[in-house]
């Protein structure tokens, strides 16, 4: 339950999901954050102006229609909190913020994770990068995970395996 | 002895720009940090700030503390000790500044006190065993040394602080069994914290208390039972945590040390982290030539901090007849005001007029 | 796939079955395994760097030991795996580091002599003698 320890529950997601017919035309950009915190980077972030916040304290609200794709919100966002979604014929895609290392390799296999950390799939890294303006200012890189399709809702993290 | 317009104690967010603003208006500055680097609790915080995307969030408390501390180092307004430890004040204004084998007098025509919080401790059998730790040590050992003190991490405290230090301590390659925390949810961490850890597979176990930590000379496994809505222990929940070093975040309290000497009013108000000071909205405490900004005046965190300090030093300046910006300083005022409207911050400003109302009844 | 993903998959299951039953613990400590075992030293980090910084050779309780120049004593000891640093005056019981920034006194130890040294915020330097604290120290 988010109010107990964080962790958003279907009804919370339900409020900042895109459609699943959008998610099915292009990459588009989701935040789970549901707090009122004073925050503000991701509004000013976007290029296209997709996300809007009434004062400096309230919930974001992401037009997905607008959004583009381009991730520079997930780079920006400090809670880790904005994710992009895809999905594309057979194959699904989340991309999100990995503030660890070593990184992983493009074509590696590893744990997909849910919210509570557990493994949901197996998933492929399809691409690890980073977006030049804001990886200076953050030192953040972005990790493009491919898992099945009805999962792009569910990972949200990952894990390496150890190499044998 | 040295005589400055502004003696500033503490080198963190606060502290810094209480130095910048009074430097910039035209008043000579000493600011005094007993650590060797300027940037109190910033230069361990690797993490990523909220806040204003035009007044630095989203760059990170070492970002935040590296540009602060430049630019104070390049102001020549200021003087900074650093390194140096106030450790006292008599009461005819002379602050004594202890540098290795001698002391430094100050005497400065206004002060800004900025010192930060420091640990509260609670009890369990044991706690004192070698691998108990302090939240803040533990982050100063493996952010500022590149030391890890342990293996497996127990973290006891679901603020703000201990949900960080558990991701810190994954980022640096530490296995965190667990967060735990007694109330019955999540001790004012922010969701999207808490969220950050739980993906990354750690449980914040809530309800849960710490009960003692044993080993052989040091924590070798540290023993946790549940409790009820009453806090009551309950007989058949312990579980045991294989752990080397247990680490607590059960909050901060002001390091208003040197106020007490001084004999400033201070008021016991928990939601501000204990015994606080009175202070105005500009820092002002009962002594009219001494300010208290940052977390020693009620623990809050790094942007009200450097609001307050902004606010504290143009004061102090526009009290020695440097000539100062009102608008901006309203400004400021307006901001912090804005800052800590939401929801979250209800407890520090229910906790602030508390403080207020104090006065008045005095 | 191979068979061992199959039974870390259907290990998963169960313990996620767990997490619906609010016992998280148990599928954390599926996972956990992977880790990598962390050492002492931080290597790599994602967002800070540690540049290497001179050897010094010190010793302690006789031992020789080393660690980096400039680098506060407490922290070259826990490096070294040390994780008693002086005993309480009257029970003697073990006391380590805590607070790290000088405010506590876990950390007083003997150093080239001089008791009462707060070794969390004191530099280490090239051929120190540092030793357990067991006593309350003289005054020479
Ligand atoms: C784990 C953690 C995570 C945090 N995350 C965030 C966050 O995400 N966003 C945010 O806004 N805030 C965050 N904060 C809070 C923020 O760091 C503090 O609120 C802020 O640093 C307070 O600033 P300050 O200047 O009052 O005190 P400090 O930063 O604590 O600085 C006090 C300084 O005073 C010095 N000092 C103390 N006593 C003396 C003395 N007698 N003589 C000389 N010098 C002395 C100390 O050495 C220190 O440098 C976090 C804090 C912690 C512990
Ligand atoms: S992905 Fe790009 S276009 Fe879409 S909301 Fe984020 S920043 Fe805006
Ligand atoms: S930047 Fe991230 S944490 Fe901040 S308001 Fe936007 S989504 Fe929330
Ligand atoms: S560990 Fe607290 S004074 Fe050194």
């Amino acid at each position: 339950m988010i109010d107990i320890d964080g962790v958003p529950t279907e009804r919370d997601l339900k409020n900042s999901a895109p459609s699943e017919d959008r998610i099915r035309r292009k990459p588009v950009a989701l935040h789970e954050c549901y707090q009122d915190i004073p925050c503000d980077p991701c509004v000013y972030s976007c290029p296209v102006n997709a996300i809007t916040m009434k004062t400096l304290i309230s919930i974001p609200e992401i037009n997905h229609e607008k959004c583009t794709g381009c991730s520079a919100c997930v780079a920006a966002c400090p809670g880790i909190a904005i994710f992009m979604v895809e999905k594309k014929d057979e194959d699904g895609f989340v991309t999100l913020a990995y503030e660890f290392v070593p990184l992983p390799a493009v074509g590696e296999l590893v744990d997909g994770l849910d919210r509570r950390g557990c493994i949901v799939c197996e998933a492929s890294v399809s691409r690890v990068f980073s977006l030049p303006g804001i990886e200076k200012k953050t030192k953040t890189t972005l990790v493009r995970l491919r898992v099945p399709p009805e999962k792009v809702m569910e990972v949200r993290f990952f894990r390496r395996r150890v190499q044998a | 002895m040295k005589e400055p317009d502004v003696l500033v104690v503490g080198g963190g967010p606060a502290g810094m720009n209480a130095a910048l603003a009074a430097a910039e208006s035209g008043a000579s500055v000493v600011l005094v940090d007993r650590f060797a680097k300027l940037g109190g609790q910033l230069v361990k915080q690797t993490h990523k700030f909220f806040g204003w995307a035009d007044r630095g969030a989203g760059a990170r408390g070492i970002e935040l503390a590296q540009k602060w501390s430049h630019a104070v180092l390049a102001q020549p307004q200021v003087e900074t000790y650093l390194g140096k430890e106030m450790i006292g004040a008599y009461r005819d204004g002379i602050w004594l500044v202890a540098d290795q084998e001698k002391y430094i007098k100050i005497k400065p025509k206004r002060t800004v006190i900025a010192t930060g919080a420091s640990e509260k401790m609670i009890l369990f059998e044991n706690n004192d065993l070698p691998g108990v730790y302090g939240a803040g040590a533990v982050q100063t050992l493996m952010n500022s040394y590149g030391i890890l003190p342990g293996e497996h991490y127990l973290i006891v405290g679901s603020g703000n602080v201990g949900v960080i230090v558990a991701y810190q301590l994954l980022q640096a390659g530490a296995v965190v069994r667990a967060v735990i925390d007694v109330l019955p949810r999540l001790g004012g961490a922010y969701w999207v914290h808490a969220a950050k850890i739980q993906r990354a597979g750690i449980p914040i176990l809530l309800q849960r208390t710490i009960t003692g930590v044993y080993g052989n000379q040091k924590v070798e496994r540290a023993e946790t039972v549940g409790v009820d809505d009453k806090f009551r222990l309950i007989p058949g929940t312990e579980r045991t945590f294989r752990v080397d070093v247990v680490c607590l975040a059960v909050g901060l309290t002001p390091l208003s040390d040197l106020l007490f000497e001084l004999g400033i009013q201070e008021y016991y108000i928990p939601e501000l982290g204990g015994f606080v000071p009175w202070h105005d909205q500009t820092g002002r405490t009962n002594r009219k030539d001494l300010f208290v900004v940052g977390d020693v005046s009620g623990i809050e965190e790094a942007t009200t901090a450097s609001l307050q300090g902004r606010i504290a030093g143009l004061t102090a300046a526009s009290d020695l007849g440097y000539a100062v910006d009102e608008q901006m300083r309203r400004r400021l005022i307006e901001a912090l005001a804005e800052f800590r409207c939401s929801t979250l911050s209800q407890n520090v400003c229910s906790g602030l007029d508390r403080l207020a109302g104090k006065e008045a009844s005095q | 796939m191979k068979k061992e993903w199959h039974v870390y998959l259907a290990c998963d299951k169960i313990a996620r079955l767990l997490v619906s039953l609010e016992m998280n613990l148990v599928c954390f400590q599926t996972l956990e395994r992977r880790w990598p075992t962390p050492l002492r030293r931080i290597k790599i980090h994602p967002i800070l760097t540690f540049p290497p910084k001179p050897k010094v050779q010190f010793f302690f309780e006789g031992e020789q030991m080393e660690g980096a120049e400039g680098e506060p004593i407490a922290a070259a000891l826990v490096a070294n795996g040390i994780s008693t640093f002086r005993e309480s005056v009257d029970l003697h019981r073990p006391r380590g580091f805590f607070c790290a920034i000088g405010n506590c006194s876990s950390c007083l130890m003997v150093v080239d002599d001089v008791p009462n040294v707060r070794t969390c915020i004191v530099p280490l330097h090239q051929g120190m003698r540092v030793q357990v604290q067991r006593d309350k120290g003289v005054l020479k």
